[in-house]
């Protein structure tokens, strides 16, 4: 006869780790990566060190080069952003609520979502010209897609319940949309948001490569035409933050706009 | 072979705060014995069941069985309150699931897992979707999982709640039909008085905040018998006295903000 202790099988799956091991792991990463650079196993010519790069991007800020640039940039990026997601809230709303929407907007949406975007810069060009009108809607139509198909699908899976209850008060269409289907679908639609930042940011570079002077897109290309890989790379961290600061605008406003969410 | 529960305490961390859910529980199972929990929503009865099954660590106290045939870990088999089944999995392979974890080969599977799936009337659904079946079935699919593996010790937490009450006293027949074939030692979670009773030899009220063992109260009508008539009023007279007990505690839990799920 034997006893047996019970133990805690979830032990595994429950671990946690303080939050000082991602700094660590982050700062292994960039030592390991400068050590290499050091010790000249890759020419910086092809890899510059972590201090090199930093060491750039601290003096094109001070020229005002980074700055400059960024502007360009986020003007597109932002306009384009709100062009496009707006348009994009307002299509889904219409196909997601109205059978007739549907019916039209639906097959359109299907036929061209495939297309990627990027493709239809010189069309833009030629009917917007090679100024931003041109890039600003390459940027608007690529976040088009995403918010207004997560939009339609947030719309379609409103609890039927809640509509229910609403058309019982003898709610009308508008405030049901109003105030059962939008918010009911803002949580989707966040989704929609956030996968379209990455999009515009990769079709804000696209753009930036292909037709202009000024922008961070046209700085790394200029920079990697001559070989002058440490601007480059300082380039690539302020897009690098340029993403995370609009993922966290983006978190910002989603923990506002949806306080009953958790 | 008994299990027991043993000066078990667990306190929870909520928003800075620690929390008592359960303070020095003793409680043992014998074996072939079924033994119900029933207590206020927020004294600590899923928490205990966790803890019982080795999901969650206790603060202090253990939790352990004696006398067990030397040699394996004794096994639990759990009935969860929401099923818990596979969405992707088939009714045959949510049940399959405990086997192959103990790593019986596919092919010897099937017989076992035939058996129990005709044990809890499911025959004709082996290849269902939980999503297609009555919560009613659902359910008997948890059990049959929870069976399949040969369990030394069967947790049942809050099975039926789930249900309508219809379906719900289907069911606890059913259960006690099930459990009179298989004699398996029980612990079963419910907020159901009622259904303490039908079920149980023993009834474990646990009180609220810190969660203690408050009473421990005998049922002592035999099982198979406590459906018919000549027993109501003393069914009845197990559910009012337990009901006086812990009535107080409920009407407290009303009143307060969810705060440990």
């Amino acid at each position: 006869m034997a006893d047996y202790k019970v133990q805690n099988k979830m032990l595994p799956w429950q671990k946690t780790y303080p939050g000082w091991v991602s700094a660590l792991a982050m700062i292994a990463v960039l030592a390991l990566w400068e050590a290499v650079c050091r010790t000249g196993l890759v020419s910086s010519l092809f890899l510059p060190s972590p201090s090199e790069i930093i060491c750039s991007l601290w003096e094109m800020t001070l020229t005002g080069e980074i700055a400059s640039n960024l502007a360009a940039s986020l003007k597109r990026i932002i306009a384009g952003f709100l062009l496009g997601s707006l348009a994009g809230l307002l299509f889904g709303l219409l196909t997601g609520a109205s059978a007739l929407g549907d019916k039209v907007g639906t097959p359109l949406i299907q036929a061209l979502y495939p297309i990627p975007k990027i493709a239809l810069l010189p069309l833009f060009i030629l009917w917007l010209g090679i100024g931003e009108l041109s890039k600003i809607t390459i940027i608007a139509l690529g976040v088009f897609f995403p918010v207004a198909m997560n939009t339609y699908s947030g719309v379609r899976n409103v609890d039927a319940l809640l509509i229910k209850v609403a058309v019982s008060f003898n709610a009308g269409r508008w405030l049901t949309l109003k105030s059962v289907v939008l918010p009911g679908a803002l949580p989707m639609i966040f989704a929609g948001l956030r996968l379209a930042a990455g999009t515009s940011l990769l079709l804000l570079v696209a753009a930036e490569m292909i037709a202009a002077r000024e922008g961070i897109g046209a700085l790394i290309l200029h920079y990697g035409d001559l070989m002058i890989t440490d601007k480059l790379m300082a380039g690539v961290i302020v897009l690098s933050l340029l993403g995370l600061i609009f993922h966290a605008a983006l978190q910002w406003l989603e923990k506002r706009a949806i306080p009953w969410k958790e | 072979m008994k299990l027991i529960i043993e000066g078990v305490s667990k306190s929870f961390g909520v928003r800075g705060k620690e929390l008592t859910a359960l303070e020095d529980i003793n409680l043992s199972i014998a074996e072939e014995e079924f033994v119900a929990i029933v207590g206020p929503s927020g004294c600590g009865k899923s928490t205990l069941l966790n803890l019982t099954a080795g999901l969650l660590s206790p603060s202090c106290g253990s939790i352990y069985f004696k006398d067990a045939s030397p040699g394996r870990m004794p096994a639990f088999g759990i009935v969860f309150q929401e099923t818990g089944l596979f969405p992707w999995r088939s009714v045959y392979e949510n049940i399959a699931f405990g086997l192959e974890a103990a790593g019986t080969p596919k092919a010897a599977l099937k017989d076992e897992i035939m058996h129990y799936i005709e044990l809890v009337g499911l025959s004709g659904f082996e290849q269902s979707f939980p999503h297609q079946l009555s919560g009613g079935m659902r359910q008997r699919v948890g059990i049959a999982r929870a069976l399949v593996i040969s369990p030394d010790v069967l947790l049942m937490d809050e099975p039926f709640s789930a249900l309508d009450a219809q379906t719900r006293t289907i069911m606890q027949e059913e259960l006690v039909a099930l459990w009179e074939k298989t004699r398996l030692s029980t612990l079963y979670v419910t907020h159901n008085i009622q259904e303490a009773v039908l079920l149980a030899d023993r009834v474990v009220l646990l009180s609220r905040r810190p969660g203690r063992v408050s009473n421990i109260i005998e049922i002592k009508i035999p099982r198979l018998e406590r459906e018919r008539a000549e027993h109501t009023g003393a069914i009845d007279e197990y559910v009012r006295t337990i009901w006086e007990h812990i009535s107080k505690d409920a009407r407290a839990a009303l009143l307060e903000v969810e705060e440990n799920g």
